[in-house]
């Protein structure tokens, strides 16, 4: 490597191109996506070993939310390897975690993060110097990848939206969707799936609530919807806040100002109660 | 922002699950603990706030005793998710519960301009 940051103005067209060229040349780097989700993609070799984005879970999200390995056990592994590149190899020294499985994992969540990246177009792009991260040693090809994650795109998009429409909206359950009645023939699965849809959460969210890829969330989303368990939805209504003016009290003996009594009244906390209970202006304070 | 029945704050505090990948919930609380609104589901507002409150009074006087500056933000990293503290204006402040793929540097981008809008907000309880 010649120069540890390169700024692409004039080089790749985009980030695939830019994945291949590197590929060819064998870098050893990490190219640095900006956008909403941005990302980091890790190239070992010309091969990618890891892609970080907030878009899907890491290795360590999947591994730890789903309770896979727990965090006092990953904590004691990270103390005893510094390094995040062999983690991997510390993991299974401990016996954590099979050196196959984990390269499963790895690898779902490498091809998990470049699906999510291709979810949207990224704003520029930067090579730097390698840095560390989990991953198993084993590396894809950016070809592969690329394909592969073009491939979940198709997979993804129907008449009824796109694969990026899908993973923006918020899901909720539909009305005939009673967690009770529905476990007929549906797996426990995308029961959890189902539970979890609260209309809060994105596709994205639930991916790290459930500790699962975003792929293979989005694909079970698409089976809920189709049978109309789910929906895509916008946001609920927002209700009246209290006032943050300044508090003081009145003196004695003065009626409270009517501007500022009423709904707009401070919240003050009463003993005993856990929800702040607007009181008339003319009490005391309730200790505190 | 036009007038409608939503509460422009409620919609704020929406606006950044919306627009920060990660951001789960969100809690605008008065300086001394109390809650102003929430966009939360599963943390609890009213405790979030108290504990919130304690936590920021404390993040100053740590600032103060490490002489590192203006206090910007408190935030417990944790194992799956974080917790962010931020002071909005001297009398209030904003709690961001977050998933471990917070988009970090989204967070850093948007919060200025939320804290600044919540605080026009809050400040028109005072002339109004």
């Amino acid at each position: 490597m010649t120069e540890p940051t390169t700024r692409q103005m004039t080089g790749p067209r985009n980030v695939s191109s830019l994945l291949t060229s590197l590929g060819e040349q064998k870098r050893d780097c990490t190219v640095l996506v900006s956008g909403t989700p941005g990302g980091a993609i890790h190239l070992r070799g010309g091969l990618v070993v890891a892609v970080e984005t907030p878009g899907a879970p890491t290795v360590e999200g999947l591994l730890l939310r789903s309770s896979r390995i727990t965090e006092e056990a990953w904590a004691a592994a990270r103390a005893a390897e510094p390094s995040y590149d062999r983690l991997g190899e510390e993991l299974t020294r401990r016996g954590l975690i099979g050196t196959g499985e984990f390269e499963v994992v790895c690898a779902a969540a490498l091809f998990d993060g470049a699906f999510a990246l291709s979810l949207t177009t990224p704003e520029s792009w930067e090579v730097a110097e390698a840095t560390l991260v989990v991953q198993s040693g084993r590396g894809v090809g950016p070809e592969r990848l690329i394909r592969e994650s073009s491939r979940r795109l198709g997979l993804l998009s129907d008449e009824h939206g796109s694969a990026a429409e899908r993973a923006r909206s918020r899901i909720h359950r539909t009305s005939s969707a009673h967690l009770t009645d529905v476990p007929r023939a549906r797996s426990a699965r995308l029961r959890e799936v189902l539970a979890h849809a609260d209309g809060r959460r994105t596709s994205r969210d639930l991916a790290f609530a459930l500790g699962r890829g975003l792929c293979p969330v989005l694909l079970d989303l698409k089976h809920l919807e189709d049978g109309g368990l789910i929906e895509r939805e916008t946001r609920a209504p927002a209700t009246k806040r209290p006032s943050t003016a300044p508090r003081s009290i009145p003196p004695r003996g003065t009626a409270p100002d009517p501007s500022t009594a009423g709904d707009s009244a401070l919240p003050r906390r009463v003993p005993g109660r856990n929800t702040p209970h607007p009181t008339p202006n003319n009490t005391p304070p309730a200790p505190r | 922002m036009t007038e409608t029945t939503a509460d422009p704050v409620q919609g704020l505090l929406a606006t950044l699950r919306d627009t920060v990948m990660g951001v789960t919930e969100s809690v605008l609380a008065t300086a001394d603990g109390l809650l102003v609104a929430a966009d939360a589901e599963k943390t609890h507002p009213e405790s979030m706030a108290a504990i919130a409150a304690a936590t920021l009074s404390l993040g100053h006087r740590l600032a103060e005793q490490g002489g590192t500056g203006t206090l910007r933000e408190m935030s417990a990293r944790c194992g799956t998710g974080h917790v962010i503290v931020t002071a909005v204006g001297s009398r209030a402040l904003l709690v961001v519960v977050a998933d471990e793929g917070l988009d970090l540097a989204a967070f850093r981008r948007e919060i200025p301009a939320i804290v600044e809008e919540l605080a026009r907000h809050l400040d028109a309880d005072v002339t109004s």
